[in-house]
């Protein structure tokens, strides 16, 4: 940490007299800057008549620019540094701003043939192996939803890839031959995920790799194995905690006449045990396959698969979550004159950043049954099996594009009893494109439609052990171009949730040892209405009202309503 | 560890045997950096992102580094603070600038694309105490706030003496067809709307130029300055002069149809300044109209603040006006504003109140000698900070926070019946100014006429400044701006500046303020080298009752006389040879306040003799220095004394 200071502080040291105008790529750089900035001003305004506690409206906003200096020496080294600098709203004459490193690598070639980074990265492997899981509500969000969270994710490492933020290295190579196979890749890594305390907690590394064989464009083998695992002799303590997971990938890939054929598989074991301790071993296995098959006139794709996933399968890369439903918000975090703790709404998982973590947990994590109760760690959710089918479907003028989904799902053992939980999901989007049906104009106008609902019941002989909860999400945006560079956005998302579930009680081993009782009836709403002016197609400018109204009857605490005001001015260069 | 090794020579183990069959990827897809990592279908695995990040190819580094010092000598105990029995030191060595503002400034832009840019500035301050160090964190760092070496990433350690001063501003400007649009976000940027609305006070550039601003430019030549002063009637001020500071969001337009155009401030002044994030907002805006020779604008500002954090007690103010500009054919020229405002807070039922401030301009083609009648009306109900004027009749609710913190509502302006200089005016005042300018050879003449009168009669105090040795006074007090100061406690410390206080022992009325500023300027050459003379006087008076001209006998209750004489003398293209000789005088009569001892109103004596040089070292940097004698006393108040001399370097470069 401190080399990275310093390495920062001689950083902004050599930019101080650099200046660089506009070129062609032809002329060769040897140092640039790269980065974003935005700022955003926010005016919050809770909606709840018999609270004479809680201040009701809130303001608040920033500016911050992350400058990036990137350094190529030569055409095998590469060194990107970046400090973010932000002064909060209200400040005036340097008051509130703070200065901080966001992040720092280099990027080396050995021998034109042999990759390799050090520091900061972004890394996955595969959903069983090593892969950041969307985060709950992520699915059929429009533009308008997308604007803080957008932020969120910008400001977590969050990329489209899933990718993990890991501070480690990583090396890539890959070997070609003369026949019988095409190419042979391999990719390691290594990243520290806690360091020693010296004391009672051991350095924790998390180190692994995937080795895949294409044998041609028909067929490849893959081999992905992870270990998370303590360093022993690096503190006091004599526990050791491992969390190995190996897995297999093939793919097949087949052309026929008229439809294009792809089968994937997946398959592994995993093992999670802590040495010097009275903790059991846990290891299990799963598979997962699915098999797509895409219809070349029409484009028509459609997806089946089977997944198995052991109720012992622990893979700490796959499972460790984005939300941290135990954390508290920023905003309006209690209410009411009692001051309880405001739950995590809708609003709150799109805008704050407080309720996100990057770093990898054993744990299980607790995840909110409301918003999914189905595999609320992802592909690798432990104790599932069943099938899963997804029809899709683009016009060629791509005026719509429709998907339709849903999974039958199962437990594969019992909690607390012999019989099992099933889990439905339907899922279902319409996107409509009513600019492309329109010759002369160029501006979007756009429809979407996002349906998701799912089911978890569970019939017993004890009444108490019965588990029925059903949940619900509406989405509904619109886009219309007011003209080349200006959109109206709008949304409408509402989510419900009713019935009851038993929420496993884990200890810290990840075993179940107790229940609790979960019982809602959720009714959550927001409207956004929003005006955005697109400057290029990374920089924009959006001023945004939305409305959101909660309320849960088994709850306890009050129904509120936020009403949100916001500026967000956004550029990426 | 063991299980690491293992696996890695597993892995080698396994390299090693596909080795002979394989070859490293051919020159027709050699590795890069950037080599995409699969040329295959599948899926991707490893580092993100595969692409390489964009880059800013336009990106700019600017700044300014400006050295001040001053060394004073008093040869007098002056008292600071009655209270502590404080006194001003008899020597004193300072690095840096009482104004606050840094030694290094470094300006940072990007220009992403056409129609966006943002950018920031940095500062570092150095003071040169003596705490050398590896670093100046280290050194100035307490030894309990330093990181420790197992925990690093605790404790004082970065940006101990760096910071940005305007923060961060990000820019976008696009074009569509009904006009074109800028926003501007972020940081500080300077602002105006109307004299009434948004507009610091620029008066009629009827000002002394041998102290220097610390966001004076340096001149391209040496003397230019001075020759600007002359020929043009002002200097460059820089992008501050005039405007406010403004944090928030600024939106503009232009080129609208019907000539139109407009601009929507929603943020904060200095006066909403601070992190509560209960509410604490100004807004307002203009939609101008240009017309053939002028425009027409309608003008807003506003202010609203909560004193609780359940937000049930507002308080803030409101104001609009329309504005005219219009010039004849005649050589007659109309600027007018006009509007209404309220102030409002628990206590006070927030009536409105009218504003008026018209001027009415004969030029050159109308009349042989150019004369502006400047015609004003506050009403003390009206009131906003953020104008020329400024508040002397309502107490406004205040948040606690002291006056000149961030923050703060309690606005650091003088409160009383205040003594201005032409133009510059407060509420609860009406009055009419007259303003000529006549050039005669190498002489020009400026000379103004100031009357005017409280409208209610609401307090019976009377503020005024000292010009002459003004920014030397406010440095008795460095950094900070503390109020009831000085001996007898009547001093107050506001910006670069410190205004007294006086008590009329009449019971309060309104009073009737004449002014008049006459300031004449010289340029001839010797031994052909350029000579500037500039003159600058101002005879005040405060009585209650009206009069055409200044009141220069005993019936008022304070007559305020000043006199500032400066030369410049270019001695070559690099150097300018400065001096300044400045007098002034206070008396006030027995309907205000008298001493204990001597039983006498104030009989106040003060005057600056200033030598200084200017020497432009290379293109873009020069060297100020400026040394002054000076000496004050108050023959009834014995003990408001002093006496010293004091030197002030400035070493300014830009890049």
């Amino acid at each position: 940490m401190k080399l990275e200071k310093y390495i920062a502080l001689i950083l902004l040291t050599l930019f101080v007299g650099y200046e660089a105008k506009a070129q062609k790529e032809e002329k060769v750089r040897k140092v640039w800057a790269s980065g974003a900035s935005r700022s955003v001003f926010q005016q919050n305004n809770l909606l709840l008549d018999t609270d004479t506690t809680t201040p009701k409206k809130l303001m608040s906003g920033h500016t911050l620019v992350d400058l990036a200096i990137n350094a190529k020496p030569n055409d095998q080294t590469f060194l990107h540094g970046m400090v973010r600098i932000r002064n909060d709203f209200g400040g005036f004459w340097g008051s509130g701003v703070t200065f901080d490193i966001r992040q720092l690598y280099v990027k080396g070639l050995v021998g034109e043939a042999v990759r390799y980074q050090l520091g900061d990265m972004n890394y996955k492997l595969t959903p069983f192996t090593f892969y950041s899981n969307n985060e709950e509500l992520s699915s059929h969000q429009s533009a308008g939803l997308s604007i803080f969270r957008d932020m969120v994710r910008y400001d977590m490492f969050y990329d489209e890839d899933n990718t993990w933020r890991q501070q480690g290295a990583a090396v890539d190579f890959a070997l070609e031959f003369e026949k019988g196979i095409d190419e042979l890749e391999v990719n390691v890594f290594s990243s520290r995920n806690r360091a020693s305390d010296f004391a009672q907690q051991n350095d924790r590394v998390f180190f692994g790799g995937n080795m895949t064989l294409k044998q041609s464009d028909l067929f490849s083998l893959g081999v992905n194995y992870i270990d998370l695992m303590d360093l022993a002799g690096t503190s006091k303590s004599k526990n050791e905690f491992h969390n190995p997971v190996v897995t297999g990938t093939t793919k097949w890939n087949y052309s026929l006449k008229k439809y294009d054929l792809e089968l994937n598989t997946e398959s592994g074991v995993s093992r999670m045990y802590e040495l010097n301790t009275a903790k059991e071993e846990l290891k299990d296995f799963f598979l997962d396959m699915e098999l797509s098959g895409k219809h070349k006139k029409t484009g028509t794709t459609v997806r089946f698969g089977y997944t198995n996933v052991g109720p012992q399968f622990r893979s700490v890369g796959a499972q460790s979550k984005r939300l941290n439903f135990e954390a508290l918000n920023l905003m309006y975090s209690r209410y009411e004159n009692g001051q309880l703790p405001r739950a995590i709404s809708q609003m709150d998982v799109y805008q704050d950043a407080s309720l996100y973590q990057l770093r990898l947990d054993p744990q299980l994590q607790a995840f909110s049954p409301a918003y999914d109760n189905v595999m609320p760690y992802g592909k690798a959710t432990p104790n599932r099996k069943g099938f899963n089918l997804e029809v899709k479907r683009e016009s060629k003028n791509e005026f719509y594009e429709i998907v339709l989904g849903g999974k039958i799902l199962s437990e594969i053992v019992g909690q607390g009893g012999d019989d099992l939980r099933n889990f439905n999901t339907l899922d279902g989007e319409l996107s409509l494109r009513f600019d492309k049906l329109m010759v002369n104009r160029k501006k979007p106008l756009e429809l979407s439609l996002g349906y998701t609902s799912s089911r978890t019941e569970r019939t017993t002989s004890f009444t108490e052990a019965n588990v029925d909860l059903k949940s619900a999400m509406l989405d509904l945006g619109l886009k219309v171009g007011l003209s080349s560079d200006f959109e109206l956005l709008a949304n409408y998302r509402s989510i419900t949730a009713q019935g009851n579930e038993l929420l496993s009680v884990r200890n810290l081993n990840t075993e179940v040892v107790d229940f609790e009782a979960y019982s809602t009836d959720l009714v959550e709403s927001l409207v956004l209405i929003g005006l955005r002016y697109n400057f290029s197609k990374k920089n924009r400018l959006d001023i945004v009202w939305q409305k959101m109204n909660w309320e849960d009857k088994k709850s306890g605490n009050k129904d509120y309503g936020i009403n949100q005001f916001a500026i967000a001015y956004n550029l990426k260069f | 560890m063991k299980r690491i090794i293992k696996h890695t020579v597993s892995l080698f183990c396994l390299f090693g045997t596909f080795s002979a069959f394989a070859q490293q990827i051919d020159s027709a897809g050699v590795r890069t950096l950037e080599t995409p990592i699969k040329r295959t279908n599948g899926s991707s695995v490893g580092v993100f992102p595969k692409k390489p990040d964009n880059a800013l190819y336009n990106f700019k580094v600017g700044g300014v580094y400006r050295f001040f010092s001053t060394y004073s000598v008093m040869k007098k105990d002056y008292i600071l603070t009655e209270a502590g029995n404080d006194t001003a030191l008899k020597r004193t060595l300072f690095i840096g600038d009482d104004s606050q503002l840094p030694n290094l400034t470094l300006n940072f832009s990007g220009r992403p694309d056409k129609k966006t840019a943002w950018g920031f500035d940095l500062y570092a301050f150095q003071f040169l105490d003596g705490n050398t160090n590896v670093t100046y964190g280290t050194g100035q760092v307490l030894p309990q706030n330093r990181p420790t070496v197992f925990n690093p990433l605790n404790g004082t350690r970065l940006a101990t003496n760096l910071n940005l001063q305007l923060g961060i501003n990000l820019y976008g400007n696009f074009d569509t067809e009904l006009g074109v649009f800028g926003i501007k976000t972020g940081g500080i940027h300077w602002t105006s709307l109307s004299d009434l609305t948004l507009r610091a006070f620029t008066g009629y550039n009827r000002y002394t130029l041998f102290e220097r601003n610390p966001w004076d430019p340096i001149s391209p030549k040496g003397s230019q300055r001075y020759s600007d002063y002359f020929g043009q009637g002002a200097i460059n001020q820089g992008v501050r002069w005039g405007e406010k500071a403004f944090t928030g969001t600024i939106v503009e337009g232009s080129s609208l149809p019907g000539d139109l155009s407009f601009k929507a401030l929603y943020g904060k002044t200095e006066l909403n300044g601070g992190f509560l994030s209960i509410p604490n907002i100004s807004y307002g805006g203009q939609v101008k109209k240009a017309t053939k020779s002028g425009f027409l604008a309608v003008n807003s500002m506003n202010s609203q603040t909560y004193l609780d954090s359940m937000t049930s007690e507002s308080l803030g103010f409101n104001i609009f006006t329309g504005e005219i500009s219009k010039a004849f054919k005649s050589g007659i020229e109309i600027n007018g504003e006009m509007g209404m405002g309220r102030y409002f807070s628990p206590n006070h039922s927030g009536k409105w109140g009218e504003a008026i401030n018209l001027k009415f301009n004969f030029t050159k083609k109308a009349v042989k000698i150019p004369t502006e009648i400047h015609v004003f009306r506050i009403s003390d109900k009206v009131i906003n900070n953020n104008a020329i004027f400024f508040n002397s009749s309502i107490v406004e609710a205040n948040n606690a926070i002291p006056a000149g913190s961030v923050g703060s509502s309690a606005a650091l302006v003088p409160f009383a019946s205040a003594l201005t200089p032409i133009g510059q005016f407060t509420n609860n005042r009406q009055g009419i100014n007259i303003n000529s300018e006549y050039e005669l050879k190498k002489f020009k003449f400026s000379v103004a006429n100031g009357i005017s009168t409280e409208i209610e009669g609401l307090s019976n105090q009377i503020s005024y400044g000292h010009p002459v040795n003004q920014l030397t006074r406010s440095r008795l007090w460095r950094w900070n701006f503390p109020t009831d100061v000085g001996p007898y406690n009547r001093y107050n410390v506001i910006f670069r500046d410190v205004y007294e206080l006086v008590q009329v022992t009449d019971s309060a009325v309104a009073k009737k303020f004449n002014v008049i500023e006459f300031q004449t300027k010289y340029s001839t050459k010797v031994a052909n080298r350029n000579l500037y003379v500039f003159w600058l006087s101002r005879l005040s008076s405060v009585q209650d009752f009206l009069s055409p001209i200044t009141v220069f006998s005993e019936k008022a209750y304070l007559r305020h006389y000043s006199h500032e004489l400066e030369m410049y003398y270019s001695i070559n293209p690099k150097t300018v040879i400065t001096s300044y000789l400045g007098y002034e005088s206070v008396v006030a009569n027995y309907s205000t306040e008298v001493d204990a001892i001597s039983k006498r109103p104030r009989d106040q004596r003060g005057w600056g003799l200033g030598l200084g040089v200017d020497y432009d070292i290379a293109k873009n940097t020069a060297l100020y220095i400026r040394h002054r004698w000076f000496n004050f006393e108050d023959k009834s108040f014995s003990r408001d004394a002093f006496a010293g001399k004091e030197t002030v370097i400035e070493l300014k470069f830009s890049f």
